[in-house]
């Protein structure tokens, strides 16, 4: 299926490490998610882009100088309803993207709310990057480029604004996350890695249903 | 009629703005809906190359102006006469517009068109609702001449006086029709425009509608204004004196003229001819008398028919159109910016106001009647005529039938009585859209499968629909991206339609609530029903409460969760190769079926599919779905089998092209392979009304059916979820071996020995418990002590039921004995609920 993921173009050397890695969107819904996914992996974009439903899987391989990282990404849906679902898919995540929508405050508000979610229930060392999409609309911007970027160094995050539409560092982001990932501990290569799913285990974790949709929060 | 409207590309939001033309669309959707005496009928809008929108409508060939220009010799007083009834008959069809909020703001002679009986129809009186009042296109709307003083500034100086144009403009215009009948000669018919704007402008200089009244008749060229004080005379002054004000507030409005005394001659209801005549059948029909379906079928029958026959409307239009040369249509000078200047106003951005007649000769050598169509064009529904009414094309694929001409107008005929006589009809109705639903009538057949019953507008209407509720900001974000590939659905129209229907299914389910994907729910009704709201909403209703019970709860887990589990029990059950492998590779149902199931395939499949789905999926029961999904896990199987996690999730991200025909019959063979007790679910309706008798064995639900203590049980959710064999209830059990007498009422209609399936039930307790009482032809396998050989499964793989037996007690047993079987590959391995215990009392155990 590596097919289905157009090589990029800074192909390096393909006798490097392959190193793989669980990728999980999170954020408000209609704030882009799919549509970084989109343009990440197959360089499109749908004006349209349907709404997620539960989640969707996608993966990509991007190379830096002697490695090869491949991207399981995992976009889920945005409706706080499907909350819940979340947990499954960011547990045992090594990196994540928190996306808000530049022109709306409310999905800034709720990107944090997610920051601090990840930052006490998903692994310890997961590299989470705020991507603040829709640059192309900054005409209407509500949320201050300045004020996102302090943000995220208060809390270790990655920044940047990003747009799907244009492809304007949607590609960054992803390279960013991956050259910030460890390329040498167990965690990362994908020979330690037997099942590379979802975490579906019952019980255990902070979050014991973790099944689907929702509970009343 | 063609239109052509400018297509802007991008608006503020980044996103493209919706073209002008899918704006009119949608709105001129709302037009189809109005059907008045007085109205020619819209029929139908298409969009055309360039975003050229075309209109369908009734079209009659006399008008008002053929009328001036060619008066017939009539005394003076019948023409009067004749002229205060065409202004009622215009004032009446004004009247109905207004209540739909619509104004006409076009009217002039050659657009009121005349029956043979000389009733007034308006028609074109949807430019300035399609068009937004003018915002949508380039040209201006209405006949300057005709124009009212304050339509002509809100056309030219739009920021001066936008809002000043309402019903009572049209009244003006009717006043000026009026003066032209009366005066048998149309107005400064060779004026230039410049010359009529001046003159009506002038209008805003007198002050009352006498001296209006007085500048006009002297405009005329013969002023007779023939003074013979009739009764419509008087009518006549009264209608002129009361529109031609130029001050606004001194006009009346159409309703005001209407329920006036000076046409309370006309209140009297007409009388209304075509009632019964509609229902013919063939003992009252002469073979070789001049009789043509066509006068049966209304304009909508007439239009979807005559597309169905290979009549292209557009290429019809096209050919009495001239285009302009590219090369006159290039600009004399562009600016480094884009600007264009010196561009010709071309012929091809206007509105033509032009007619196509459409030829119904085809329709009609196809429609007439003989001896071989008779039958097809009048089915007789009270007979039992049975099979032998076979239409010849019955036999094709559906989406042969679907296009073949002939088998829709039979189709379409005999649904159309079928509707008529719901639900008296009902079974017969169910019965029919099991052979297959013709496209033309499939929202009212929908309706009709569904049990739609009742005054569904008022319980609509009394929704509140406005009132903002804490859903809105997920409704707002998600509708726009609804099925948008559909041009209806992407219009404004169709997006405030999706917000309504779904707030107000939201205020009649106070219990649920608005999860994602009920959108794509929503949308299929909507694009069904596009001018009835009232009927996508209860059809909506409906459907939920039937197929997606409970889903809609705020917590929804559990019953998702038991959902998916039956589901999974079913892939096991069907395709046990399957099952075993996905489970091993951890690829759960959760990954996947979620948006399948919650959306039953809306938000998977694009709207073509989704009617064929429907359509079939609709007349099973509430597990029926459980079928589809394991019917496109089947057509995927090969790709399924040989993939890994990453592969099987990124399929289903990306799902590839999916045979619907193929799922459909596919999932009609699981579901009729399925016992009904697998499929039981504690979170599916119960407490249904036995409003009707079933109509047959496979749409009747398993939970809706009276229950016994060898019923299925609720089992607990985490139990459930770590079975992979469902289980078999004792009830359904006796009833698939007919090991009692046929007396049961629950017997399957369509039981026969064809059908009858092989069934094994093997009996795992140890031989002395066997040899005390088991059930009739079943065999002893003692579990213990014993190992499945492959001889043994091979026996089995020719079962189409396997169901293992035990003792209650040891439940543990009888699944990994059931797990065993599956994972040899057998299918059809269920696990007897309750094990050989339920069956001691009923009597049937025997001693082998």
């Amino acid at each position: 299926m590596a097919s289905r993921a157009p090589q990029r173009p800074n192909n390096a050397s393909p006798q490097g490490k392959i190193c793989q890695f669980k990728l999980v969107l999170l954020g408000e819904s209609a704030v882009g998610k799919s549509s970084l996914v989109l343009r990440f992996v197959k360089g499109q974009f749908h004006e349209y882009q349907e709404s997620t439903i539960g989640a969707a899987f996608l993966t990509q391989t991007v190379c830096l100088q002697d490695t090869t990282v491949k991207f399981e990404i995992w976009d889920t849906a945005g409706q706080e309803r499907y909350h819940s679902l979340a947990p499954m898919y960011y547990r045992g995540a090594q990196a994540a993207i928190v996306v808000y929508d530049i022109t709306n405050q409310d999905t800034f508000a709720r990107a944090k709310t997610w920051v601090k979610e990840l930052q006490r229930q998903a692994s310890p060392n997961i590299v989470i990057a705020l991507a603040g999409n829709k640059s192309d609309l900054s005409n209407k911007r509500m949320v201050d480029h300045d004020e996102a970027a302090a943000y995220s160094d208060e809390n270790g995050l990655l920044f940047m604004e990003t747009s799907a539409k244009t492809a304007m560092h949607v590609n960054d982001i992803f390279l960013a996350i991956a050259e910030k990932l460890p390329k040498n501990d167990a965690g990362g290569t994908a020979a330690n890695r037997p099942t590379s799913g979802v975490d579906i285990t019952q019980g255990g974790g902070s979050n014991p249903q973790g099944g689907c949709c929702g509970r009343s929060q | 009629m063609k239109t052509s409207i400018p297509h802007n590309e991008c608006g503020s939001n980044g996103l493209p703005l919706t073209p002008y033309s899918i704006k009119v669309l949608g709105l001129a959707q709302e037009l189809i809906a109005l059907k008045h005496e007085n109205l020619c009928v819209y029929i139908d809008f298409c969009c055309g190359k360039h975003d050229r929108i075309f209109a369908v409508t009734e079209y009659y060939l006399d008008s008002i102006e053929s009328l001036i220009n060619n008066p017939p010799a009539l005394l003076q007083s019948d023409w009067n006469k004749l002229c205060f009834k065409l202004t009622y008959n215009i004032l009446c069809g004004l009247k109905y517009l207004n209540d739909f909020g619509i104004i006409h703001l076009g009217l002039e002679p050659r657009n009121i068109l005349l029956t043979s009986n000389k009733l007034a129809k308006l028609s074109n009186y949807g430019m300035h609702h399609m068009t937004d009042g003018g915002k949508l296109v380039l040209f201006p709307l209405g006949n300057s001449k005709y124009s009212s003083p304050e339509q002509i500034i809100s056309t030219f100086f739009p920021d001066v006086g936008h809002n000043a144009v309402s019903s009572k403009s049209d009244v003006w215009s009717v006043a000026i029709i009026l003066l032209e009948l009366i005066h048998k000669t149309l107005l400064w018919k060779d004026e230039p425009n410049a010359v009529i704007i001046a003159n009506v402008l002038q209008m805003f200089k007198f002050t009352s509608s006498y001296s209006v009244l007085q500048h006009f008749s002297e405009n005329f060229k013969n002023p007779e204004f023939h003074i013979s004080p009739s009764e419509d005379f008087m009518g006549l002054r009264f209608v002129l004196e009361n529109s031609l004000s130029p001050e606004i507030k001194h006009r009346l409005k159409p309703a005001d003229f209407i329920n006036h005394s000076v046409f309370s001659r006309f209140s009297i209801p007409g009388n209304q001819a075509n009632g019964m005549h509609s229902l013919k059948s063939y003992s009252e029909i002469n073979y070789d008398a001049d009789v043509s379906p066509i006068e049966d079928l209304n304009c909508s029958e007439l239009w979807y028919l005559w597309n169905l026959a290979g009549g292209d409307m557009i290429s019809d239009v096209m050919k009495s159109v001239t285009t302009t040369s590219s090369i006159t249509k290039a600009p004399l000078l562009v600016s480094s910016v884009g600007d264009l200047t010196g561009l010709q106003p071309s012929p091809e951005t206007l509105f033509d106001t032009n007619v196509t007649l459409l030829s119904l000769e085809t329709l009609q050598k196809r429609l007439t009647v003989n001896c071989d169509n008779l039958k097809f064009l009048y089915p007789l529904l009270e007979e039992e005529v049975g099979d032998e009414v076979v239409h010849e094309a019955s036999k094709l694929p559906l989406l042969i039938r679907e296009n073949d001409f002939g088998y829709q107008v039979y189709r379409i005929a005999l649904f159309k009585r079928l509707l008529l006589a719901y639900p008296y009809l009902r079974d017969r109705l169910w019965k029919e859209a099991r052979v297959d639903i013709p496209p033309f009538c499939r929202g009212r057949v929908w309706a009709g499968l569904l049990d739609v019953m009742g005054n569904i507008e008022e319980q609509y209407l009394n929704y509140d629909k406005e009132t903002p509720v804490p859903a809105d900001r997920q409704i707002a974000v998600d509708v726009p991206r609804c099925h948008q590939y559909n041009a209806v659905l992407s219009s404004p129209v169709a997006h405030q339609k999706l917000k309504r229907v779904l707030k107000a299914w939201l205020m009649a389910h106070p219990n649920l609530t608005y999860w994602q994907g009920l959108d794509s729910l929503c949308a299929v009704f909507v694009h069904l029903n596009f001018n009835d709201e009232p009927l996508a909403w209860v059809s909506l209703s409906k459907f939920i409460d039937k197929y997606l019970h409970k889903f809609f709860l705020k917590d929804n887990s559990d019953v998702i969760q038991e959902y998916l589990a039956v589901f999974s029990h079913l892939i096991a059950f069907h395709d046990p190769l399957l099952a075993c492998h996905l489970n091993e590779i951890n690829f759960i149902p959760d990954l996947y079926a979620i948006p399948w199931f919650l959306t039953m395939f809306a938000h998977v499949f694009p709207l073509h599919k989704i009617v064929h789905l429907w359509d079939t999926l609709l007349l099973g029961n509430s597990s029926f779905p459980l079928c589809i999904g394991v019917a496109i896990l089947q057509q995927l199987r090969s790709q399924l089998l040989q993939s890994d996690f990453n592969e099987c999730i990124l399929l289903f991200s990306d799902l590839p092209e999916i045979d619907i025909d193929g799922v459909v019959q596919k999932s009609i063979q699981i579901f009729c392979h399925t016992p009904k007790s697998s499929t039981f679910r504690v979170h599916a309706r119960k407490d249904v009304k036995m409003t009707r008798e079933s109509y047959s064995y496979y749409s009747e639900d398993y939970n809706c059916m009276p229950k016994n203590e060898l019923s299925i049980t609720a089992i607990p959710l985490q139990e459930l979820k770590n079975e992979l064999c469902c289980r078999i209830s004792g009830d359904d059990l006796i009833q698939l071996c007919e090991l009692q007498g046929t007396n049961d009422s629950k017997t399957p209609a369509k039981s026969n020995k064809s059908a009858k399936p092989k069934i094994a039930v093997i009996d795992i307790r140890p031989t002395d418990e066997f040899a005390r009482g088991s059930i009739p032809s079943s065999f002893n396998f003692p579990m213990r002590g014993n190992k499945s050989s492959s001889n043994f499964i091979q026996t089995l793989s020719q079962q189409k039921l396997i169901v293992v037996v035990g003792s209650q007690s040891n439940h543990e047993d009888n699944k990994g004995f059931a797990t065993e079987l599956l994972k040899a590959g057998l299918k059809g391995v269920c696990v007897l609920h309750g094990g050989i215990d339920v069956l001691k009392p009923t009597g049937i155990l025997t001693v082998p």
